[in-house]
């Protein structure tokens, strides 16, 4: 099987090139296995991020025939002809494969990605039901493996756009029943490049590997800063409990 | 996820707002309207805002999660039709 890869490194070159490579096809390999092969026999020179293989990590997201996907989950069987390999859109490059992703990790480090107890745990832990952890647990499935940035048009047109994956894990700890941070969330959430950027397109759902649904999750954001933006406008004596 | 292109959506709205005022001749804004590309283009911006509504609706439970909150504004969406009909009729 064909590859054909973006190539780019900027000490040395001053645009970017596509470089093709003949790769084995076995049936049971990912694009992954084939980039490895690519490194291992052909050209030890191509860089790529990538960890677990089992797509539970998040670090091999990449442009695959134009998709934005983990290449541990994209099955060569899957494609025919040639596989066009190109880094995740919407963040700058480093090198070949690799993106810079230093917006995405500062805009979770605002969203204050932790529990932020309401109180302490009596008897030294925290019980919860499992209503209460259906309430949080998809959203908790988010590896921050940045296809949905890649994916959402609104991020690629405004890069101050909070994102999907932020505003996702923001929402999953304001659900959490043991979490009191949601004031504490609320100005990065309900700025103008928080929630009210999205446009509901839903690619970011589409893409997400996890099945954590941001879309979903930023639209029940919006409700939520709406409400709290009116309780505290209107009715500011009430303490607002997730 | 299927949206209709924003210039049709806007032609849509342009389309309400023309202007109603009567004129020495007797006619109004509505000629264009009433003509034959006038019926045809209402049809496809009608179909088009249609669409629009049904798909947009049908996503309402992924932004308030509580039952039947679709079939709620299509209840509230024929109320407010059948109330319309009956004023204009």
């Amino acid at each position: 099987m064909m590859l054909e890869v973006f190539r780019y490194n900027p000490e040395t070159e001053r645009e970017p090139r596509f470089q093709r490579y003949e790769v084995p096809f076995r049936d049971d390999w990912v694009v992954l296995d084939a980039l490895n092969h690519v490194k291992e026999a052909l050209d030890p020179t191509l860089s790529y991020r990538w960890s677990c293989h089992m797509a539970v990590c998040g670090s091999c997201g990449m442009m695959i025939n134009g998709e934005p996907k983990l290449a541990c989950k994209a099955f060569l069987r899957d494609y025919q002809g040639m596989i066009r390999v190109e880094p995740l859109r919407h963040f700058p490059v480093e090198r070949d494969l690799v993106t810079v992703i230093d917006d995405f990790v500062a805009k979770l480090a605002r969203v204050k990605p932790w529990l932020m107890p309401k109180e302490a745990p009596g008897a030294g832990e925290y019980r919860q039901t499992p209503a209460q952890l259906k309430r949080y647990k998809q959203f908790s499935m988010c590896i921050n493996c940045m296809l949905c940035y890649a994916a959402c048009p609104e991020y690629g047109i405004i890069p101050e756009y909070l994102g999907p994956a932020a505003i996702a894990l923001a929402h999953r700890w304001n659900r959490d029943s043991r979490d009191g941070g949601r004031e504490a969330r609320q100005d990065e959430l309900a700025a103008k490049e928080g929630v009210w950027e999205c446009t509901f397109v839903g690619a970011c759902s589409e893409v997400c590997p996890e099945h954590v649904d941001p879309a979903g999750a930023i639209q029940q954001v919006k409700i939520e800063s709406t409400v709290d933006w009116y309780q505290a406008h209107l009715m500011p004596w009430l303490k607002n409990d997730s | 996820m299927g949206v209709p292109p924003p210039a049709l959506r806007a032609l849509h709205g342009a389309r309400v707002q023309l202007p109603v005022h009567r004129r020495l001749d007797g006619s109004d804004g509505f000629q264009l309207l009433r003509s034959p590309a006038g019926i045809a283009f209402q049809l496809l911006t009608l179909a088009f805002a249609l669409y629009h509504s049904v798909t947009w609706f049908n996503l309402t439970p992924k932004a308030l999660p509580v039952p039947f909150i679709a079939a709620a504004h299509y209840a509230l969406w024929a109320a407010l039709s059948a109330g319309l009909a009956y004023l204009a009729s």
